[in-house]
């Protein structure tokens, strides 16, 4: 058995501009892999490959064994690959608890003649997943603002919900893009720590992209660096954040 | 001068003014969680209001029975039509065309001399399957075309009935039996009253479960970002086959019940006006509630004869203005008036469920 997660030789290209360059990437079971790189270096990219968004030109994702280029997007969730966006994907008019539970979707049951027919199991899974909502609410320093729209809460907060809603449903992977953006220093070593936690009590694999330096070093059990859409260094973080390629790549565009 | 002399005013109390202005309309637009009444209150409004529905038709002349009868088939359209509008966010201006082929089911069904549950069955599986075919290139139309499409087909409706001559006695229109079985001591109005009023009240239960929990979730999520959805889980392709085919299907039932009701019907009973009536309710009413389906349905029932006793060409002038006020002003019907009015007291009543 190979790992969780096999990116191998992915090409994908919009026009004529070439966003991923056949990187080749792997993420095991329960393992915490940064995934870093300047801006438009294809991270996001990438994961849009993952979760069906994009097709790749060329190359092969395989998931638990199983390809998954191609696969309808809905499928590929459900076979437990959940993730949060970059600018993020709430639906605005909701509450934050309607959000999270909103992620539970193919992680329970409940279909249209069991829910018109108010069948028991339909409203022992509502209540289950809303106290499950509600402890991961908590869990995550969200349970006050449960029932607000999500519309009036700042970025940083909005970040932390889609994590919840992403964890809801239990993802063997999970794919974090930029979970930091917009929280203060002492959040982001808290989130830090959530992350950790979460990787090693629910065993879910975790593919994160952060340009968070401190975060990424502190969290990931490897790190992957990407630039101009090819893997330039991979390794242990201590090595990686050495190289001198990815001092370069880092050096020659970055802030 | 008048120009002149308002704008002078206006910019004397320009900026208060401004501000109240836009605090109503910030007001208005605010969205609202449902109410939530006390229990005991809930279940005193539901009893008075099931014992009242229940006698209702015994002690009525039959037009007025006539009438309600009509709003509860209304009210049946507008909770499927704002389950594929309101919360699966699909664009329909065509359900006129279901509920034609129900009320045609009915009417050819009992031709053939089946028994009304039979020919009512019919009335929502025939458009289900229907609407489950028109379902399927809707799936690639988005907006302004799903609504042209849908538009033709009512458009197209009148004249597919004649068309089909051989089967609804195309203009010359078609008779229908609706009195009661032998069995049933209740008089034709009262009857079908009864049978609308069964239906009306399972279809508001069944559209209050589908629109919350988990299904009711993952149409919001498909109206309000399609690939947020796919990425939860969610089928896009199946969730909008299946909503346009069970809202066809809300709309057949009631067309059932019309056909029975008028106990006769034409072509020109189906044409583009009703499915603009349709749409103005769930409008009114408001756009994904569950109760939007019943105050829609007693606005279109009743401002049309008032509007008619003023001029006949009084009811399209008054649902243009009230289309375009409502979708400006109050986006959330009348139920989110309501819960704008009683939300505070509701809240404070004895027993009040906290939010
Ligand atoms: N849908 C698209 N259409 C056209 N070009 C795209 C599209 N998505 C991404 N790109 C391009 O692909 C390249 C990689 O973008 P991507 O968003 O994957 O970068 P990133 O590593 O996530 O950057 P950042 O750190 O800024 O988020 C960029 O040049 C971007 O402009
Ligand atoms: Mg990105």
């Amino acid at each position: 058995m190979g790992a969780l997660l096999e990116v191998h030789d992915v090409e994908l290209s919009f026009g004529g501009l070439r966003a991923l360059d056949g990187p080749s990437l792997t993420v095991g079971e329960g393992e915490v892999v940064g995934l870093i790189g300047p801006n438009g270096a294809g991270k996001t990219s990438l994961f849009n490959c993952i979760g069906g968004l994009y097709r790749p030109q060329h190359g092969s994702i395989r998931f638990a064994g199983r390809e998954i280029v191609g696969l309808p997007r809905h499928r590929i969730a459900a076979l437990g690959i959940g993730r949060t966006f970059q600018n993020l994907g709430l639906l605005a008019s909701r509450t934050v608890l309607d959000n999270v539970l909103a992620g539970a979707y193919h992680a329970t049951r409940g279909g249209w003649w069991a829910t018109a027919l108010a069948l028991p199991n339909v409203a022992r899974t509502e209540r289950a997943t809303r106290e499950r909502a509600l402890d991961l609410l908590a869990e995550l320093s969200l349970g006050d603002v449960a029932g607000v729209p999500v519309g009036t809460l700042p970025f940083g907060t909005l970040k932390r919900i889609e994590l919840a809603r992403a964890l809801i449903a239990n993802p063997r992977l999970l794919l974090v893009d930029e979970p930091a953006n917009g929280l203060v220093h002492g959040e982001v070593m808290e989130l830090g720590a959530t992350l950790r936690r979460l990787a090693a009590e629910r065993g879910a694999a975790i593919l994160l992209v952060e340009h968070h330096m401190g975060l990424v070093m502190s969290v990931s059990d490897r790190v992957a660096v990407l630039d101009f859409g090819r893997l330039i260094a991979e390794g242990d973080p201590r090595i990686v954040a050495r190289d001198p390629q990815v001092v370069a790549a880092y050096l020659g565009r970055a802030a | 001068m008048t120009a002149t002399t308002t704008r002078a005013s206006t910019a004397r109390s320009g900026r208060e003014r401004g501000r109240s202005r836009d605090s109503l309309a910030a007001w208005l637009r605010r969205p609202r969680p449902p109410l939530a009444p006390p229990r005991w209150l809930a279940v005193l409004a539901t009893a008075a209001g099931a014992i009242a529905l229940a006698v209702v038709p015994l002690v009525n002349p039959s037009y007025i029975n006539l009438t309600l009868t009509l709003v509860m088939i209304w009210t049946i359209v507008g909770l499927g039509l704002n389950l594929l509008v309101g919360f699966g966010g699909q664009v329909s201006l065509g359900h006129s065309a279901f509920f034609a082929i129900g009320a045609y089911a009915v009417a050819v069904g009992g031709a053939a001399g089946l028994p009304h549950p039979a020919t009512l069955a019919g009335a929502a599986v025939v458009p289900f399957v229907v609407g489950y075919l028109v379902g399927l290139p809707a799936l690639r139309l988005h907006g302004l075309q799903l609504g042209l499409v849908t538009l033709a087909m009512a458009m197209a409706t009148p004249a597919a009935i004649r068309a089909l001559e051989p089967l609804t006695q195309g203009s010359r229109g078609i008779a229908i039996d609706g009195s009661p079985p032998a069995w049933v001591p209740l008089a034709h109005d009262q009857w079908v009253y009864y049978l609308a009023l069964a239906l009306a009240t399972v279809a508001y239960v069944v559209t209050r479960r589908l629109a919350r929990g988990r299904l009711g979730r993952s149409f919001v999520a498909v109206r309000d970002a399609e690939v947020v959805a796919e990425t939860l889980g969610v089928d896009v392709w199946h969730t909008k086959t299946r909503l346009f085919a069970a809202s066809a299907a809300y709309a057949g039932v009631a067309g059932g019940l019309y056909a029975m009701l008028l106990e006769f019907i034409g072509p020109e009973n189906f044409s583009l006006t009703l499915s603009i009536s349709f749409v103005t309710l769930i409008v009114v009413g408001g756009l994904a509630t569950v109760p939007g389906a019943v105050l829609g349905a007693l606005f279109v029932q009743y401002v049309p004869t008032l509007t008619s006793s003023i001029s006949p060409a009084a009811t399209g002038a008054a649902y243009g203005v009230v289309l375009i006020l409502f979708a400006f002003f109050v986006p959330f019907g009348l139920v989110g008036l309501a819960r704008a009015a009683l939300g505070r007291i509701v809240a404070r009543l004895p027993g009040a469920r906290g939010t």
